[in-house]
């Protein structure tokens, strides 16, 4: 079965994924070519909303038209659906309050399937190890227990009261803290992080991760930040997370299989790794088979 | 041709690519290696994959005596390849099945040496044997093992370099199918090249050669350029020629997913079953007054990975198994190392080593197990040892020591001559402290001192004679220090043990109940039943015996579970404890 097939015998043909930071478009015209789940795909810009994305070969339709694809902006990304009639994007209301500031945090390639980035977005044990001296540091090396939920109706996966000791947690944060952090995954390529805020005790910072399969086993990353922080500078904001995505990319390329084997008996977990455990069970029982090693179909 | 080159024995790198503290990428067709030669000078050859997440363990760590992978740090033990920890559960100990899968592995003539076959013979390549043998440099070529070998054959003469005109009269002799031998040099007579083809995957290969000389080269620089000259040249070719059969079909090779060792693990099973191991002493030395010290070896098997704070236990015919705590480090993975004090009114396993046993003698042993794990995620450890208890505390400071943790070790003993595994200690230097001949009063002050030390993030380890371990405890508490950074070890049970009142146990999945009258302990009443329940000490002290309690009001008279264990009611020490309620439902 190629990339293609694959997609379309699960739900990832028919979902939304992303292609392009907004802001990364120029205005009026210049097309902006990339590849989804197997395919050329071109983007256009037409104003500060409005983009229209097709098949990169351009198919005609009979009428002379080229055939459009669903597409919409959300999250400062394009996001568009090979399919037909996919489920409504899922919502970050934090995104739209007034007083956050939605950064781009940039876009990294990586050869790897779309299921590796998001476990390893979801895994905390790596940070004394990957991020050394900013999201953990040795000896500070324990993953207490932590809840993990799947709601079924909203479908989607929640790991809360995740506690990680970390020397710098964000760029405007002073000191080790222990950070207090909520995971959720409402799209089988997409997460978002919630984490202590270092500027207002009661509310959270929001960071994403937006994975675009190019391929099943190579991808883009998006990452969004919406946070409250009045004083670090944007670049700075990037900057920080580019050095945390620069640390886990030689790691995830250097993972064998780069498909996300299901089978709980190919991979060990421990305790720490519970939500990945629930994540990997979630994707069998969605039936994703995409960037995945299915577990041989138990009836 | 057949393909018989998975039933050899392949050169996978040369000895001179095993540098100290790296980790060397090898390749066989399907199969991706992580090559590292430990500080011992053991060479490992492991499946490249960490069976946690799959990450790649060429790009992690050699310490000298373990491989950490980059991802998580779990650590594989040199030799055994077992995980011997896992940085985010700081206090479990990793089940013993969690296993790297490790390959054969023969240093030999300078290369070394694998085999993905289940059986294999001793590797001897006479043309090699009692030689002087200079290995050339490994020459990769992108062409598939059979066509490399085969024009090798072909272009042999080439190696001949001679300045006479007349013919080359190079002899070659095919031995298998990855092996050619090349003799009667005209240069130097003597002299003989044997070349080895190791297939990397379908359509690479590496060319390894070895010369082999009656005298030492005189100038072996000369000859390796020489003949890496030769062998660049035949590369060349080759690679030209194949461009030509261009990849059409690139068969796709089956790597097995699921290492079988693993498959086995349940979840929360750490105990690896019965299986016992026969070693031999191959040291018995008076260690200090009143202990010996054994040295444990095995001739044909690798010995099980040691956990710090580990233990295994000694069985003698006709004698209760005795539980001895091992004193090796991380670095001493080529035997197992126990003290032995001489207990007169024990079970007799003290007596028959000390005044039986000898060198030579076989042993049976348990595999090791770990019920005194060791954290490595303290600020700063304190261990506390006592006479004999020494011992674990000796394994886990000098795991510390190896990974460069901060700890202070303080080992009190009657006098100078109990001094256990001086040298170890010596080794630890300044992070050991010696306390000898304290009066009781004295040793109590001393503790107050080290525990008025204390800071968060202390763990504190204590292992050494019962009242000693109660005074620590007590003063632990009084100075209201968390319970969770007190860990101890018991080898004994100080507390009277009282067998009286009778109950009933109901088996919950087995549906069946039992009565436990006064002066039988529940493990007897269930070995009477044909339950089968692991036990070792029988006293309340190591652990094995504990069952899931699932209601009812257990009296714990054990020293095993912590405070907050007891009063969560969970579990029960089978051998000692009892119930207070009429019935006690066990998860049996």
């Amino acid at each position: 079965m190629n990339s293609l097939e694959t997609a379309k015998s699960c739900s990832t043909y028919s979902s939304w994924h992303p292609l392009f930071a907004l802001e990364d478009l120029e205005e009026r015209g210049v097309p902006a070519y990339t590849q989804l789940l197997g395919q050329a795909v071109l983007c256009e810009r037409f104003s500060e909303s409005k983009v229209s994305v097709r098949f990169g070969d351009q198919k005609h339709l009979p009428n002379g038209q080229v055939e459009e694809l669903q597409s919409q902006v959300q999250y400062g990304f394009v996001w568009a659906c090979l399919g037909s009639k996919p489920q409504p994007l899922f919502d970050i209301p934090e995104y739209h309050e007034v007083d956050r500031r939605n950064v781009c945090t940039g876009v990294f390639g990586v050869e790897v399937s779309a299921p590796r980035v998001i476990e390893n977005f979801l895994d905390m044990g790596h940070f004394p190890f990957v991020h050394t001296g900013l999201l953990g540091i040795e000896p500070h090396t324990e993953v207490v227990d932590y809840q993990v939920t799947v709601s079924n109706g909203s479908n989607e996966i929640l790991a809360t009261e995740c506690l990680f000791f970390q020397p710098q947690a964000a760029v405007g944060s002073v000191g080790g803290v222990i950070t207090d952090y909520v995971y959720r995954v409402p799209h089988p390529f997409c997460a978002i992080l919630y984490k202590s805020c270092p500027f207002d005790e009661s509310r959270r910072d929001v960071i994403a991760i937006f994975v675009q399969p190019e391929d099943e086993e190579r991808i883009r990353a998006h990452t969004m930040m919406s946070i409250v922080d009045p004083e670090s500078s944007d670049t700075s904001i990037r900057l920080f997370q580019q050095t945390i995505f620069g640390q886990d990319k030689p790691i995830l390329e250097n993972q064998f299989p780069k498909k996300l084997p299901l089978n709980p008996l190919d991979e060990i977990s421990v305790r720490a790794d519970r939500v990945a455990v629930a994540y990997r069970k979630w994707l069998a029982s969605s039936g994703i088979r995409y960037g995945v090693i299915p577990c041989a179909d138990v009836t | 041709m057949k393909d018989d080159a998975s039933k050899e024995w392949i050169p996978i790198a040369s000895s001179i690519d095993l540098v100290p503290r790296h980790v060397f990428h090898g390749c066989l067709p399907g199969q991706d290696l992580a090559i590292w030669r430990a500080d011992d000078g053991f060479v490992n050859i492991w499946q490249n994959q960490c069976p946690h997440r799959g990450v790649r363990l060429t790009i992690g760590t050699n310490d000298g005596a373990q491989l950490r992978c980059r991802y998580h740090g779990w650590c594989y033990a040199n030799r055994t390849g077992a995980c011997t920890y896992i940085p985010a559960h700081p206090g479990d100990s990793p089940p013993q099945a969690l296993i790297n899968r490790a390959f054969p592995v023969i240093e030999k003539y300078g290369l070394v040496w694998t085999t993905l076959a289940d059986s294999y013979s001793a590797l001897t390549i006479d043309g090699l044997e009692n030689k002087h043998t200079l290995v050339l440099r490994a020459v990769s070529v992108n062409a598939p093992m059979r066509i490399v070998s085969d024009q090798l054959r072909q272009k042999a003469q080439r190696f001949d370099r001679s300045d006479s005109k007349g013919d080359s009269q190079i002899e070659v002799i095919s031995c298998g199918s990855i092996h050619i031998e090349l003799r009667g040099f005209a240069v130097s007579p003597g002299t003989s090249l044997a070349f080895f083809t190791q297939p990397v995957d379908c359509d690479r290969s590496v060319i390894r050669g070895v010369l082999s000389c009656d005298q030492e080269p005189t100038e072996p620089m000369l000859l390796l350029r020489l003949f890496s000259s030769t062998l660049n040249e035949i590369r060349d070719q080759i690679e030209s020629d194949q461009v030509t059969v261009l990849r059409d079909s690139q068969p796709t090779l089956d790597v097995p997913s699921t290492l079988p060792e693993l498959s086995r693990l349940s979840d929360d099973s750490q105990t690896p079953g019965d299986q016992s191991l026969t070693v031999r002493v191959s040291e018995k030395r008076f260690e200090a007054d009143g202990i010996v010290a054994l040295e444990l070896t095995s001739a044909n098997e690798l010995l099980p990975a040691v956990q710090p704070g580990a233990h295994i236990d000694l069985c003698f015919p006709g004698k209760h198994a005795a539980q001895y705590s091992l004193v090796n480090g991380p670095t001493e993975t080529d035997r197992y190392i126990i003290g032995i004090k001489l207990e007169e009114d024990g079970g007799g396993v003290s007596r028959y080593v000390h005044k039986e046993l000898q060198k030579g003698d076989e042993v049976r042993i348990s595999p090791p197990k770990n019920r005194f794990p060791l954290r490595r995620d303290a600020v700063k450890t304190v261990f506390i040892a006592g006479g004999i208890g020494i011992t674990p505390i000796l394994s886990m400071a000098k795991t510390l020591n190896h990974v460069k943790l901060d700890f202070t070790l303080h080992y009190f003993v009657r006098s100078e001559s109990h001094i256990a595994f001086a040298r170890d200690i010596e080794r630890l230097g300044s992070d050991a402290q010696l306390h000898v001949g304290l009066s009781i009063e004295h040793t109590q002050n001393q503790i107050s001192k080290i525990l008025e030390e204390w800071a968060s993030g202390t763990q504190l380890y204590v292992c050494g004679p019962s009242p000693m371990m109660e005074m620590v405890k007590r003063m632990t508490s009084e100075k209201d220090l968390p319970e969770s950074m007190f860990h101890a070890e018991y080898f004994e049970n100080p507390n009277a043990i009282d067998l009286g009142g009778a109950f009933q146990v109901v088996l919950s999945r087995s549906d069946k109940v039992l009565d436990v009258p006064q002066g039988k302990s529940i493990l007897q009443v269930l070995q009477e039943n044909g339950v089968v329940v692991p036990s070792s000490c029988e006293q309340g002290a190591c652990g094995t015996c504990l069952v899931r309690v699932l209601s009812g009001d257990p009296i714990h008279q054990d020293v095993y579970l912590t405070e907050s264990e007891r009063r969560q009611g969970n579990w029960i020490a089978t051998c000692v404890s009892r119930s207070d309620s009429d019935e006690l439902v066990l998860d049996l």
